[in-house]
This record gives C-alpha cells, structure tokens and sequence, in this order.
C-alpha cells in the first residue's frame, strides 16, 4: 500500500516542522517578521565575538581574515551561544552566520555549514537581521552557493 | 458494541514499540461532546471530513478490499458507528488517540462484514467454520497510522495554502512549497522572486508557521494535548519514514 509519489512531498512538508537551521537564528527571523526592534544591531555585530581578533568589518566583511582568525572568532562566537543571555545568543548566532558568509565569499569554504542546503538556510535566516554591507556580504555568499552549484 | 474487544491494538507493551501515537482523551473533540447534540453533529462531519480517506486507503490495500469498494465500507462503518450515541463517550474512556479507536472500530466492522458475508454464502449448519481473523491488528494499527498521517499532513498543507491565500500569503506559500516540496534554495527563490534572501527567509517562514499550526491543529483535534505536540510531530515523521 506505499505510495511513494503521496509520501515523498509529505515527508518533506513535514520536514517544515523542524528548523531546518539553527533554531536561534529561527527567533532572528521571527524577530525580524514582527519588526519588534529585537535584532542585533549593527554596533553589537560589530563589537561582539567577530572583534576578539580585531576590527570585524574589516576582517570578515573586506576580507583580510585569516585562517587563525576564522577559527578564533568562531571559539569566541560559540561560546557566546553557550554562556550568553538570549539576546547574546542570537548575536552569536548571526556572527556565526556572518562568518560563514565571508568564509564562503573569500575561502570558498564553509566553517560550520555540514551542506550547501544548511548554509543556505544559515544564511538567508541571518540576513533578515542584517542591513548595509554585512547584508551583502551574506547576499554575496548566498550567490556564491548558488554559483558553485549550478557550475 | 464490542469495537474495545480488538486485542492487539489496546495498549500491550510488545506493540508500543511502534505504537504510533500515544494515548489521551482531551482536545477538541473532547470540547464538543460537551456541547451536546449540535457539538455531536460536528464531531460527526469532522470525523467524516478528516478520516474517510485513510480508513479508504486503509482498506483499499488490504485483504477487506474483496468485500467491496472502500467508500461503501467507509460510510457503513461511519453509518453504524456514529449513530451510536456514546460513541464518543466510549472514545473518551478507551483512552485512545481518535484515529486508534476508528480503527479498532473499523476492523470490528470489516470483520463484522466479512462474517455476515460468508454467513449468507453457506449453509448455517457449518458456521463453525465461518468466523476467522482477517487482518492482524497491530500491522493494520501501523499502516492506518501511516496513511493517515499522510492524510492529515495533506490536510493541514491544504488549510494553511488556503489560509495564506486569504491573508494576502500567496506568494509566501508558494515559496515555502518550493523550497520544502520542491528543495529549492531560498537562494533561488530569492533570484526568482526578486526578493533578498533575507526576505525569502522570512516569507518562506510565514508560510511555515501557518502550516505548523494548521499540523497542531488536527493533532489536538485528534486527541493529543498541547505538551504531546512535539512528541507527535516526532511520531508523525516515523509513521511517514519508509520502511
């Protein structure tokens, strides 16, 4: 009695169900829907985890991170996500996000991303937080996923 | 009325292992039967709504198919049963899941049909061969579980694409159709919508919030209380994985 061809769309609106991301980020989205002033801000993106090596925008967003960099800015941001309030957490999470964008556009790498469909997710939830170039620096990393899959 | 008496579906420890949904007595139902007759009435067309696709499906794959066509078993059954007037009652104080009582109810039935059938057919002086089990129950508590959750997911997709639909959400529904249906990236749908990924994000989130509670709503319909709801989400996503 299977029927595969009712089974498999269902099983993948049930999958709807869940967050398909991390589900801080969900509360960013939703944050950002209600429009309730809730969202990290752009100086606390900027002062947060991602400045533990120095000035963020620069680093991440212009691209002259290194790979040390990368990897002491994602300690900082994960324990921030660990240890933080929630607010904190939903910081850590963006910042999270924002460094797998510019790892993405200027390594061609993920940092915590397991799949293209999870970056993606990643990135399109943490951008309803962001305005101005951390905004496209995701929107540049969101194309560059898109890019390397259709090559 | 002897639908209690299905052995193998009344909470033995060996079938709980894959024992679909767990057993409660509240919710909505619960709610109209309070309400007397008119609430009875809309338990009634509810019921009749929600379940006479997968108690047909249900049949329609298995051995009762023989006894005639899934949408005349489904009404009798319907038409025996709901008359009842403690039907519900009774529903309450099994302490079963709505669908696991249906389908008690309906294998009874089947069973019932099955030897009615083959009483007429032979001599009455060799009845002792006439009543045999025709399904095994736990089997069919699964695959009714299985193809009634699809039902309900279908349903529930169904209300919340009409709700967005009349909230001005259409655009948004589409979206979260294709990027969950169809696995399409939001950065694709971003491309194709002329919208940010961020607001793809945002929409498709829209749409998903209206399918979850239009998911929570037939759940709670179905017996379940609000503290079960992620546990038969979960459950929901094993009766549906393939085997």
């Amino acid at each position: 009695m299977s029927d595969l061809t009712l089974t498999d769309p269902t099983m993948r609106l049930l999958a709807a169900l869940t967050d398909e991301t991390d589900p801080v980020l969900v509360q960013v989205v939703d944050h950002a829907r209600r429009g309730d002033g809730l969202l990290p801000s752009r100086m606390a993106l900027e002062t947060g985890p991602l400045s533990v090596v120095g000035d963020a925008l620069e680093l991440f967003c212009l691209g002259y991170a290194d790979r040390e960099d990368y990897r002491t800015a994602l300690a900082a941001c994960q324990k921030l996500a660990k240890e933080g309030t929630a607010a904190e957490r939903e910081l850590a999470a963006t910042s999270i996000a924002v460094l797998e964008a510019s790892s993405i556009v200027y390594r061609g790498m993920y940092v915590v991303s397991r799949n293209s469909r999870e970056a993606d997710a990643r990135l399109a939830c943490a951008s309803t937080a962001l305005r101005g170039s951390w905004a496209r620096l995701v929107a540049s990393a969101m194309r560059a996923g898109n890019a390397r899959k259709t090559a | 009325m002897r639908d209690e008496t299905v052995k193998p579906t009344t909470a033995q420890p060996q079938a709980q292992k894959r024992d679909s949904f767990p057993a409660t007595q509240r919710g909505w139902l619960v709610a109209q039967l309070a309400q007397g007759s008119e609430g009875l009435a809309r338990i009634n067309t509810y019921v009749m709504q929600t379940y006479s696709e997968p108690l047909g499906n249900y049949v329609a794959g298995s051995s009762f198919r023989s006894l005639g066509t899934s949408k005349d078993l489904v009404s009798g059954f319907f038409a025996s049963r709901l008359a009842q007037p403690a039907y519900f009652e009774k529903w309450i104080d099994s302490g079963l899941p709505l669908r696991r009582w249906l389908i008690n109810g309906f294998l009874f039935f089947l069973q019932e049909e099955a030897r009615r059938r083959k009483s007429e057919r032979i001599d009455t002086l060799s009845a002792d061969t006439s009543v045999e089990p025709v399904a095994d129950a736990t089997s069919a508590v699964e695959e009714f579980d299985r193809v009634w959750a699809a039902a309900m997911v279908r349903s529930a997709a169904s209300s919340a694409r009409e709700r967005c639909v009349t909230e001005g959400f259409e655009p948004h529904w589409e979206m979260f159709e294709r990027h969950f249906v169809g696995g399409v990236s939001y950065a694709d749908i971003a491309e194709t919508f002329s919208v940010s990924g961020g607001q793809a994000a945002s929409m498709v989130r829209t749409a998903s919030i209206r399918f979850r509670q239009a998911v929570v709503d037939l759940l709670l319909k179905d017996g379940a209380t609000e503290d079960e709801l992620d546990e038969e989400i979960a459950r929901l996503m094993r009766a549906l994985r393939p085997t």
